[in-house]
């Protein structure tokens, strides 16, 4: 399976935000999720659950911490795809 | 100004204290509607169900005093004895001078009960997490860990520096598939669960686990802090209930709730397990448990193995509460266990229910989200094999008195 586009994960990744947070208004690449959207460090780790099994990969909880943004996310998520090939 | 919000007001932004910001609301929020369900303190102990809270006489069924020991005679007299023998503390380190023979004694006796080679005292719980977890998994190591596994054992994970994988929830088939993922590295992976979990209270399927376990050749290490005294013939926990003891690497344990004091414990049947001592730093820079607490400790750990009419009482307490709530309209977020959690919608609403549930003279958890595994606040009870039956229709008969708050919160919270 060829490793998606970081516009797709980040697609996938504001799909599963506006999830959780159905009146968030407009999402982007640079949103927040804990100061913009109010996610608990729970809901983040409930996120990306659901993300591991569309991607079939799993993310290290401490490789999280640095992550910010829904494209810092999409930016992790393609680098542990490339790790897995 | 209250001091409360004084302290807000002088959390200036980009400030070192800003990051304090959402806990200073979230204290100024309940002291505005003057309930503090993290500060309650208990003005006298009457025994191990009741004690005076606000004045007035309160059953207990929020204090993880599993088996209600903590006036056990024989425990109380070894402890005061220990107390004039050896002092007040150790005031060292087990490396240093904090290493008693009694300390040593109480890891026979550890050892022996479980049935395995060696065990290491800990100070707390908390540090017996902390000491394993971060002495097996460094930072080229990998942890898989069941996502609603304690504080302790991700503060463990952080300390070591291991890379950290979460399975769901007591999902052996998810644990298979993030074993599969890691390849080659599954053999030394570390896979950390616990018994009973403790905000919840369901169980684990620990010979499931094993065996996914055993498959991939990896490290198993269970945390029975909330099982030890409760499951299994001789109170060993969830292992020893289900039967897999000789697939678990690493045995944690605590002395805080089943056997009545403080202090943590890990054994196991490996020899590598005296080699932690060296690698263990809150295990090196941590002073030695307090002797009295390690003999009282030496005494409960017989009560808990001999304790089956313990173990008995405390599951009939558990059946009459568990049916009693269901009867009444509530729903327990597990089957039965001393642990009884019941989700509430709305955190004011959770606030009102548990200050009106002391009010009526019952003490219970209050916990709230992110600290809960549901994203639910949640009241959390706890039964004792010291409760009677009485307390218990006692207890419920507040809980049918507060139903219409509860069925407030729920119809509330589907609108």
């Amino acid at each position: 399976m060829p490793t998606p586009s970081r516009e797709s994960l980040l697609e996938n990744i504001i799909a599963q935000l506006k999830q959780i947070k159905p009146d968030a208004g407009s999402l982007s690449a640079d949103t927040d999720l804990v100061s913009d959207l109010g996610l608990d460090s729970v809901q983040v780790l409930e996120m990306c659950t659901d993300l591991e099994d569309d991607l079939d990969l799993s993310i290290p909880v401490n490789r999280l911490g640095e992550v910010r943004t829904a494209g810092q996310l999409a930016d992790l998520l393609q680098q542990l795809l490339n790790e897995a090939d | 100004m209250s001091s409360t919000a004084s302290t807000l007001s002088n959390l200036h932004h980009d400030s070192l204290y800003d990051k304090l910001r959402p806990i200073a609301e979230a204290r100024m929020m309940l002291k505005q509607i003057g309930i503090d369900p993290f500060g309650t303190a208990m003005e006298n102990i009457l025994s191990p169900t009741e004690a005076i809270i606000n004045g007035q006489h309160t059953i207990l069924v929020g204090t993880n005093n599993y088996l209600g020991l903590t006036f056990d005679a024989d425990a109380l007299a070894a402890a005061h004895e220990t107390l004039d023998a050896l002092g007040t503390g150790t005031t060292g380190s087990r490396m240093a001078n904090g290493s008693f023979t009694l300390h040593r004694r109480l890891e026979m006796d550890f050892a022996a009960f479980y049935g395995v080679r060696d065990c290491i005292l800990f100070s707390t719980g908390y540090l017996a997490n902390l000491g394993v977890l971060s002495a097996l998994g460094s930072a080229q190591d990998v942890i898989v860990l069941d996502a609603d596994c304690h504080a302790s054992i991700y503060d463990g994970c952080k300390l070591g520096g291991a890379e950290v994988i979460r399975f769901r929830h007591n999902d052996p088939e998810d644990l298979d598939k993030r074993l599969r993922r890691l390849k080659s590295r599954a053999r030394n992976a570390v896979i950390v669960v616990e018994g009973l979990y403790s905000m919840l209270g369901d169980v684990a399927p620990l010979a499931e686990i094993v065996a996914v376990k055993q498959r991939y050749g990896s490290c198993l290490v269970v945390d029975e802090a909330h099982s030890l005294g409760i499951y299994g013939a001789t109170g060993r926990g969830v292992a020893q209930a289900q039967q897999c003891e000789d697939g678990v690497d690493f045995t944690v344990g605590t002395f805080s709730k089943s056997l009545g004091a403080t202090g943590g414990f890990c054994v196991s049947q490996r020899e590598e397990l005296d080699l932690i001592r060296y690698a263990s730093r809150p295990y090196i820079f941590t002073a030695s448990p307090v002797p009295s607490v390690v003999a009282s400790t030496r005494v409960t750990l017989q009560k808990l193995a001999a304790g089956k009419h313990l173990r008995a009482n405390l599951f009939a307490r558990a059946e009459q509460l568990h049916q009693g709530l269901l009867a009444l309209g509530y729903q327990p977020a597990a089957d039965v266990s001393p642990v009884i959690a019941i989700n509430i919608k709305g955190r004011l609403n959770a606030l009102n229910f548990w200050n009106k549930l002391l009010a009526a003279g019952a003490y219970c958890n209050l916990v709230l989200p992110p600290a809960t595994p549901s994203g639910d606040p949640l009241l959390r009870i706890s039964l004792s094999a010291a409760h009677n039956a009485e307390q218990i229709d006692a207890v419920l008969q507040m809980f049918a008195d507060l139903y219409p708050d509860y069925a407030q919160a729920c119809a509330s919270a589907s609108a």
